[in-house]
């Protein structure tokens, strides 16, 4: 089961679930007090949540946890779910998200924007890698990324919606 | 030691909480910056 926790208002949440037909609840903790505190992914600076993945056992006990400095420095999917195989759970069905009023956040990316955005992040770390032998695998990695963001966008797109 | 339990607010405006998620699942949180 997964589950996305931000400081944004459930609205939000909702208009991001319908933009980008997500299939698992996006959560609001506006002041950091129920999750992001407790967890320790609070960025007190920008008021919003560190990037970070925690996968909790049934027992409630931790499996997996990674924290990243930033969006470009995500655990890759692999690591979390072999960290989630390795439970041997039985499989379960994920109860889909039911969106309500659903109203973007001021900076929020419209639909066609998304796949623009993530060729451009996909460039930068492509050119930022060839110029920098220290950063290169890690820029490699990042503008692989973007560009399966990328794709993932136009095909969202292409199925129409804001 | 267990990891915190919380409920909040989700897409719909309803309560979402840990714990009654975790009855007999793992529940993996992705933390996000929010605003997309």
């Amino acid at each position: 089961m997964l589950v996305a926790i931000s400081v944004d208002p459930p609205e939000a949440g909702a208009a991001l679930v319908e933009k980008l037909c997500l299939t698992f609840p996006l959560l609001s903790d506006p002041d950091g007090a129920g999750a992001l505190h407790p967890y320790g992914t609070w960025n007190a600076e920008q008021g919003i949540a560190f990037p970070a993945v925690v996968l909790v056992k049934p027992d409630g006990e931790e499996a997996f946890r990674r924290d990243s400095r930033d969006p470009a420095d995500r655990a890759p999917e692999e690591e979390l779910l072999t960290a989630a195989r390795s439970l041997d759970l039985d499989p379960v069905e994920q109860q889909p998200p039911h969106p309500r009023n659903p109203r973007p956040g001021q900076k929020a990316f419209a639909l066609p924007g998304l796949e623009p955005f993530f060729r451009g992040v996909g460039s930068g770390a492509k050119h930022l890698g060839g110029r920098i032998e220290a950063a290169a695998e890690e820029a490699g990695l990042l503008a692989e990324e973007a560009e399966r963001y990328a794709e993932a966008a136009h095909a969202r797109a292409a199925q129409g919606g804001s | 030691m267990p990891c915190p339990d919380f409920t909040l607010r989700d897409e719909g405006d309803q309560p979402w909480s840990l714990r009654e998620h975790l009855a007999g699942n793992a529940v993996a949180i992705v933390f996000y910056r929010g605003d997309w």
